[in-house]
């Protein structure tokens, strides 16, 4: 299997009046063809962000400052606007996090899944709406002849989504990033959408960054997990493995916290605190302040990546 | 039911609406004879998709909103009867938790006023006699003193939430309306804010209308659990009598589509078809036969009346037994 996106040290940083805001402060993973991988992590912790930096939709004052993202061979961060316009929506696409305010609501959602194919392929506008119609019915819109002049306020939410999805793959691209793609849909909604991502995937050989934070999804869709807290991977394993054999005390105590593992009505396990203020700059470990299991150490300096595994990487002082 | 704190019967909320400017009035049945009660004491979590109704039943239980037909009767006095006095006591013991702790908070208000204005309004306790009470409730929900004179922007999600929560309990309430309470938040602040609610009511003694559409949270608080679809309860029973021995497919779909963790036994996953339908314009029959995998003839006309199959276990469909039992 071959590489698909390699993101190597990646920083994004936020120049705020009050401070420079580390987002993405040096992260690592690569995702291969076919594969999925999920970033996991709270409100935050840099998910997101993560997620714009590689479509390079970071705006002012926010800065990519560092690292590489190797796509196909090519650092995308090298690339002049122009270039990365090209690939952007064609061979790399996003779905967004609300299927209610990322599509125009002054055009037809024809209009907009067509867009890609127009730009990109250069399809003449009959092509277009051919080939549109085609896309719309894989994703499982009925009668999208009908549909295809239908502007989003009269579609439900799952519709929406269907027709995010819709535009996002419309050219075919060779990576998907779904920024929390279900998070604002009912669980009965969010099964048939997971479904179809996974259906379309397998049809195209698509890689998928699957963002969320429902570790249900997790478990059931995605290869790889890179847990986030505070701007940096701080557990990154095979799912399967990182379900059987969480390592860092984050990861550990997210689990935990889960409904599903406690007995109803007894007391969640907790993780006490909040999510550090980004702005401030702590030497040590970013989730020191919450941690039940800390020394010393971990408010002093900065644990690294350590591989304590195959393919298991975990970055905390319990582990050297 | 004698011992019920707070009971609806038959109780129906439709709303107006037009399809253009000289489209004939329809009505969306939001609510659609609606029989519910809640013990002193007692949990009930009331689940069910977007667009089933849920919210609309919190609104109503809090006399936000008129019903269209049925009763709400409180401590046995049906809520229309109430003169105002007798009202505004039960406006004081029902309180509501409401889903986004961002838009809930009155922006330009400082924390101790937030938390100390249903002191104001049903004219319980003033001046220094408030501010302290207000300390107390703060510590009760985790917040300290100095941030009485705090804006809600200075706070993160979950302290908004505690923020919210205190409101409520300012007033010693009898039930708590809570309409997603934790949706908003993130795993480690929804664990945190559930064990709040669970200590919370364990002192105060608190009855729980709690309305989500999570069955892992509902399953973790609620001691009994009614499932709505399309404005009408299709089962209601014990929290084991629903999630673990439900008799509606409807139930048994909602819990098979949650994403599971630990796929311990990968049961063949029931994806269910399409939307929601439209609550203006319902299906005949059993509301959920056009989504429904075992649909049969009947479900098309015959609408399935809500039964009593086990003791206290009811549900709304035509095969319960043959396909659960």
């Amino acid at each position: 299997m071959s590489t698909l996106l390699q993101v190597k040290n990646l920083t994004t940083h936020f120049r705020l009046p009050q401070g420079t805001l580390k987002a993405v402060n040096g992260i690592d993973f690569s995702l291969d063809e076919g594969e999925t991988l999920a970033i996991v992590g709270e409100s935050g912790c840099g998910k997101s962000v993560t997620a714009y930096s590689i479509m390079r939709l970071i705006a002012s004052p926010g800065e990519i400052t560092g690292g590489e993202i190797i796509f196909g061979g090519v650092d995308l961060l090298r690339l002049s606007e122009e270039e990365m316009r090209r690939v952007r929506g064609d061979r790399i696409s996003m779905i967004f996090q609300e299927p209610m305010t990322s599509l125009n609501p002054v055009l037809s959602i024809g209009n907009q899944v067509c867009e890609g194919l127009r730009l990109h392929r250069k399809l003449s506008r009959g092509e277009a709406r051919e080939a549109g119609i085609e896309i719309l019915r894989q994703v499982g819109i009925a009668s999208p002849e009908r549909r295809f002049d239908d502007y989003p306020h009269q579609m439900s939410g799952g519709m929406r989504q269907r027709v995010m999805i819709a535009m996002s793959l419309a050219c075919r691209p060779q990576l998907l990033i779904a920024d929390e793609p279900t998070t604002a849909l009912d669980v009965t909604i969010q099964a048939q959408i997971l479904e179809l991502i996974d259906r379309l995937k397998s049809e195209n050989r698509m890689g998928l960054i699957l963002i969320t934070h429902d570790l249900g999804v997790v478990a059931e869709r995605s290869h790889k997990t890179a847990i986030m807290y505070a701007g940096k991977i701080v557990e990154y394993a095979p799912t399967r493995e990182l379900f059987a054999n969480p390592l860092h005390p984050y990861t550990e105590g997210l689990l935990d916290s889960l409904p599903q593992n406690s007995r109803p009505g007894e007391p969640l396990k907790t993780i006490p605190g909040f999510v550090p203020n980004l702005l401030e700059q702590l030497p040590g470990c970013g989730f020191c302040d919450r941690c039940p299991v800390k020394s010393w150490e971990c408010k002093e300096s900065q644990p690294e990546m350590k591989e304590v595994g195959s393919g298991h990487l975990v970055r905390c002082w319990k582990f050297r | 039911m004698n011992d019920a704190l707070i009971e609806t019967s038959a109780l129906r909320k439709y709303f107006p609406v037009k399809s253009g400017p000289f489209a004939r009035n329809l009505l969306l049945k939001a609510v659609d004879g609606l029989d519910l009660h809640i013990k002193r004491g007692e949990t009930l979590g009331l689940a069910g998709e977007s667009g089933c109704g849920k919210s609309t039943v919190g609104k109503l239980l809090m006399g936000l909103t008129p019903p269209s037909a049925g009763t709400i009767s409180y401590h046995g006095r049906a809520l229309g009867e109430m003169g105002k006095e007798e009202r505004n006591a039960f406006r004081k013991d029902v309180q509501m938790i409401f889903q986004d702790p961002f838009s809930s908070l009155n922006p330009r208000m400082r924390v101790g006023e937030i938390i100390g204005e249903p002191f104001a309004i049903h004219g319980l306790a003033a001046g220094a006699q408030r501010r302290e009470k207000v300390i107390d409730l703060m510590a009760k929900i985790g917040l300290s003193e100095e941030q009485f004179y705090r804006y809600p922007h200075e706070f993160s999600g979950g302290q908004r939430q505690r923020i919210g929560i205190a409101r409520a309990l300012a007033v010693s309430p009898q039930l708590l309306i809570a309409d997603e309470p934790v949706s908003a938040l993130d795993l480690s602040i929804q664990a945190q804010i559930i064990n709040l609610l669970m200590e919370l009511k364990k002192e105060y003694g608190l009855s729980f209308l709690f309305i989500t559409h999570d069955l892992s949270v509902i399953r973790h608080l609620s001691d009994r659990i009614a499932i709505m679809y399309l404005g009408k309860i299709v089962e209601t029973g014990s929290r084991e009598d629903v999630l673990d021995r439900y008799l509606h497919p409807y139930t048994e779909a909602l819990l098979s589509a949650i994403p599971r963790v630990a796929p311990d036994v990968l049961k063949q996953r029931i994806i269910l078809q399409g939307d929601l339908p439209s609550p203006i314009n319902p299906p005949a029959g059993c509301p959920f036969h056009t989504r429904c995998p075992y649909a049969e003839q009947i479900c098309h006309s015959e609408p399935p009346p809500l039964e009593e199959h086990e003791p206290a276990h009811l549900c709304a469909c035509h095969f319960s037994k043959k396909l659960f039992r």
